[in-house]
């Protein structure tokens, strides 16, 4: 029973009741009584214990169990769902979210006793506060979690017997853990071991003295066990049970209908996901796109080829392999829920600090998109919450005198557009304050004193470096972060932010993201000899220009296109290459990028293509102005560039 | 009628050692082997009570040889013996079907416990 390999299910299953249980704590907070919230609530609790003890994460088993008492009185009505109850709950999930981190990770376990006694008070007012087990006890017997003493229950109705044996091995045995194997092994032909203590991972690791317990069931009498038992080596004692904890708890009737309503989720929850490690899933996606240059190699030698029936081989394969690639790149995709899931929560608490009453609507939070850009798109989206509970919803009483609804509203979220998947935050707030940014824009030096500036001028100015106009730094956002932190992050991953408002009327951030960054179009250029990949989106045109339109305006290369002045370089140089001088027409490439046009004289252009990026290993480490690397149908290695820091 | 015992081990030392720790104890040795070859020749020859089996030896290791002989006898009766730190291989020899095991430096008294409840 070596239970590592199940570690990582048990660690991304945990999460999810976690995730389960905040939900819910959310809703019945609005709604204290609901049996249905609470009932799934004390399921969810009571799975997770289930899970850690099978496990052997004793911390965690006894922290949810302490939860679950809660629960329990809550759902059978002893307890009231009060301001302080909730608040302890909340509390309570926190802690059993870095509980869970630090088991998992084997960190060393914090002590949560402040929680953990306001538990017990709640659970039972007169308890002077806790006997909690001491780890590494003397004492052997096996304690039954609730799942066990179910399956044992099962096991009687069905004509098993259940015993405890507790064995005692000899003082001097050598390689205990494996003495132990053959006991369970022997035990294993004739029934079925449930529970053992310690756990089967401590008794593997001979994390024990010389005894041990466990819980069988078997058809077999006591003494045949005894006698089992007693034919192995080494064995010191042995005493065989009735677990005296199995028939005590028989009569409890809230267990009833307990199983059937887990099994049931058990099943839903199993038949249509597997999870898989993102590493395996990575390599997937790695050889596919292996295979889809090999693909477009072959393809090109087959295009000489005559013979029909070989061209109609290649066909398919071309197809096939098409399709691979797309199967491939949708398992990158995830639901955008990922990310907004932890948003009411934040809302929640974030509203209640800065004493605002707010309503978070989320809509569109099925849309998938890209795997690597939902683990980065969480930090901006933070932050443009807490803009908006910060600076955009205005007080109750503001509110009130500028009659709008008392309650303030946020909506997040997110759609597909295209190829493109748009994320949008507003909130019925105070929008943009234009004067105030004008101010500020003053001070910094940004526009001139008497200048005017339009609502859109002030947006943009907001994601100018290091500009925030708090007035004073909150808990709740400033800390000199502000907006143009939120579009550099947007725009790594080749996205785009825009804003919108209308002063005491709303503030809206639309966040425009590529569907996927593993597969982009590039345009294909040559420079100083070697090819390079420039992203389609940022290639705003490609022209040909004679060299006597290159003009000089304070000794740096410009062109004039369609009246408008553009800063010209050498790509070969900008990249450090020796540029190849050649005569005739210059191609150029319009580059585009935060608003900023610039043009790149080419040697050639080669033409557009779907490419898979590859991120360039560690050791190179990021260098400025790549993004990463391709390889080409001819399997030449071609590299990306990041047109926004090359323009800079 | 005392057991008949075949002994396994690529050292005469320690063949030796059991051997004698065996016979001082109501058991008789039918037979000797030096590797895992020869233990299945001379199980099927001598068809022995039981068998001791070292793990580590030249030409067929004593996992194997154990599979070997459950093979040609599902019921016989090995009892296999290890050194220290060859965990892995004891919990193999033991899915593999050996009934007991023993560690070297061998103790007389577990020699004895372990082949009469191998075969009992």
């Amino acid at each position: 029973m070596d239970t590592s390999e199940f570690r990582e299910v048990f660690a991304a299953e945990a999460r999810d009741y976690l995730q389960s249980l905040n939900d819910d704590l959310l809703l019945l907070e609005n709604d204290p009584h609901s049996s249905e919230i609470l009932d799934d609530m004390f399921r969810a609790a009571h799975s997770l214990k289930g899970m850690a003890g099978t496990m052997g994460f004793e911390e965690l088993a006894h922290f949810t169990h302490q939860m679950e008492s809660v629960l329990d009185l809550l759902r059978t009505g002893e307890l009231e769902a009060s301001d302080r109850v909730i608040n302890v709950l909340f509390s309570s999930v926190d802690t059993l979210e870095i509980l869970l981190e630090q088991t998992i990770n084997d960190e060393p376990i914090s002590s949560f006793q402040d929680i953990v006694s306001a538990l017990q008070r709640l659970s039972d007012p007169q308890a002077e506060t806790t006997e909690t087990k001491p780890l590494g006890t003397k004492d052997v017997s096996v304690v039954l979690d609730e799942f066990n003493r179910e399956t044992i229950k099962q096991g009687l109705e069905q004509g098993y017997n259940a015993y405890q044996v507790l064995i005692t091995l000899r003082p001097n045995t050598l390689l205990k853990s494996v003495r132990v194997y053959t006991i369970f092994q022997a035990l294993e032909e004739v029934g079925t071991i449930i529970q053992c203590n310690p756990s089967a991972q401590d008794l593997e690791e001979e994390r024990f003295d010389n005894q041990f317990a466990l819980i069988i069931l078997t058809h077999e009498s006591a003494k045949e066990i005894q006698a089992i038992v007693e034919g192995i080596s080494e064995i010191e004692q042995v005493q065989v049970s009735k677990p005296d904890d199995v028939t005590r708890q028989e009569s409890a009737s809230a267990l009833e209908v307990e199983p059937r309503i887990q099994s049931r989720l058990r099943t839903r929850r199993t038949d249509k996901f597997v999870r898989v490690e993102t590493d395996r899933l990575d390599k997937l996606i790695n050889l596919v796109g292996e295979l889809v240059i090999s693909r477009t190699q072959v393809m090109e030698i087959m295009k000489q080829l005559e013979d029909s029936e070989q061209k109609n081989a290649a066909a398919q394969l071309d197809r096939v392999t098409t399709e691979l690639q797309y199967a491939a790149m949708n398992l990158r995709m995830v639901p955008i829920k990922q990310v907004f899931d932890r948003f009411p929560r934040m809302v929640r608490d974030l509203a209640k600090a800065s004493q605002k009453e707010i309503n978070l609507e989320i809509y569109g939070e099925e849309t998938e998109l890209d795997r690597g850009i939902v683990n980065q798109i969480g930090d901006p989206l933070v932050h443009l919450i807490r803009n908006s509970i910060d600076h955009g919803i205005e007080p109750r009483a503001e509110r009130i005198a500028k009659g709008k609804p008392e309650v303030g509203t946020i909506r997040l979220g997110a759609r597909h557009e295209g190829s493109h998947i748009l994320i949008e935050i507003e909130d019925d707030g105070q929008g943009l304050d234009v004067e105030k940014i004008r101010q500020k824009a003053v001070t910094q030096g940004l526009v001139s004193g008497d200048a005017k500036i339009t609502i859109d001028e002030a947006a943009n100015l907001l994601f100018h470096p290091g500009f925030s106009t708090a007035d004073a730094v909150t808990d709740l956002s400033g800390r000199g972060v502000g907006m143009d932190a939120v579009k550099a992050a947007v725009e790594s991953l080749s996205g785009t932010v825009d804003v919108q408002s209308q002063t005491d009327q709303y503030m809206r951030v639309t966040i425009k993201l590529p569907l996927t960054l593993a597969i982009i179009k590039a345009l294909l250029v040559v420079a100083g000899g070697e090819t390079f990949a420039i992203p389609i989106q940022a290639v705003r045109e490609n022209i040909q220009i004679e060299r006597s339109q290159v003009k000089t305006v304070q000794q740096h290369d410009v062109i004039v296109l369609r009246n408008e002045v553009l800063p010209l370089y050498n790509l070969a140089e900008c990249l450090g290459f020796e540029p190849i001088q050649s005569t005739g027409p210059l191609a150029v490439i319009i580059v585009e990028s935060r608003g900023q046009k610039v043009g790149f004289i080419v040697e050639d252009l080669i033409g557009q293509q779907e490419i898979v990026i590859e991120s360039l290993s560690d050791i190179l480490g990021d260098i400025r102005g790549i993004a990463g690397a391709t390889i080409l149908g001819s399997g030449r290695v071609a590299l990306i560039l990041d047109n926004s820091t090359l323009i800079q | 009628m005392p057991k008949k015992v075949l002994i396994t081990d690529d050292t005469a030392f320690m063949r030796m050692t059991l051997k004698n720790v065996i016979e001082k104890n109501g058991f008789e040795v039918v037979g000797e082997a030096g590797d895992g070859e020869e233990a299945i020749a001379k199980y099927k020859e001598l068809q022995p009570d039981l068998v001791t089996m070292d793990i580590t030896m030249p030409k067929m290791d004593g996992i194997t040889a154990i599979k070997e002989i459950m093979k040609i006898d599902p019921n016989a009766k090995i009892v296999v013996c290890s050194a220290m730190g060859q965990k892995p291989m004891v919990i193999e020899a033991l899915n593999a079907g050996a009934k007991d095991f023993l560690v070297k430096p061998f103790d007389a008294e577990r020699v004895v416990e372990a082949l009469r409840k191998a075969a009992p």
